[in-house]
């Protein structure tokens, strides 16, 4: 049996064949790592149910894993977002500080 | 005269309202002790995934970890401006209690294949406290 069929028949009243084609084909072109690697293990994981290798209700259990690691990740990314502006501010900071009387002269 | 006075408070003003800006933007600095944790994590985590693919759970390892991330939540909450890293082990803590829960009730090993996705996704969501821990600044 065909893999989108397998999956059709597992998801039909969720899922047609081209939305999860599509929404695969997007995520694989996105430009952040964390949604291009979900998209290789969603593949993966469709390969294992068409083989029989894993259940559908197995399958769904790693959509909500993946849920939990976006959750997990959009965390990351606040921290680094903060980090970097956090970084921003201290050299602006430093650099208004250290020139502060020359700027106060210059007016 | 005057005028020259009042641009220099200007510039005063300009660099306080700098300062204040960097003091909102408290975020917690990178822990080596934080990454530690983590990365130590890892083993026993793959330890009790392994028993969930053989007749009986390690008991020990899930006690283990468990208590370990209790000790690390407590630990993290204190730091100031340190949110996000809670949230993570939060999440973290519901992933692995989810996993343990479906094992237990289902009662019988979990297959090779299935057993290995789950673990992938588990180290993947420790990575990602990782990486989190390593982007602070130091």
């Amino acid at each position: 049996m065909d893999l989108w069929e397998k999956l059709i028949e597992l998801n039909t009243d969720i899922f047609s064949e081209k939305e999860i084609q599509a929404l695969l084909l997007e995520m694989s072109k996105s430009d952040d790592e964390f949604v291009k690697m979900q998209a290789v293990k969603i593949r993966v994981y469709l390969n294992q149910v068409a083989k029989e290798e894993i259940t559908q209700k197995e399958f769904n259990s790693y959509i909500t894993d993946i849920r939990d690691l976006a959750d997990i990740n959009s965390k990351k990314v606040d921290t680094e977002n903060a980090a970097l502006l956090q970084r921003v501010m201290i050299i602006a900071g430093k650099l208004l500080l250290k020139n502060a009387f020359t700027l106060a002269k210059m007016f | 005269m005057k005028r020259a006075f009042n641009k220099q408070l200007l510039v005063v003003f300009l660099v306080i309202i700098f300062i204040s800006g960097c003091a909102l933007f408290n975020q917690s600095k990178y822990d080596k002790f934080t990454h530690e944790n983590f990365a130590f994590l890892k083993a026993p985590v793959i330890k009790l995934y392994e028993s969930y693919a053989s007749d009986e759970i390690s008991k020990c390892f899930k006690k283990y970890i468990f208590r370990k991330l209790d000790q690390f939540h407590e630990y993290e909450k204190w730091k100031e401006g340190n949110e996000n890293t809670v949230e993570q082990i939060v999440l973290f803590k519901k992933m692995l209690t989810r996993h343990f829960e479906e094992r237990n009730n289902l009662g019988v090993p979990w297959s090779e294949v299935h057993m290995q996705n789950k673990l992938n996704n588990v180290l993947e969501a420790i990575d990602l406290m990782l990486r989190t821990e390593m982007s602070k600044n130091k």
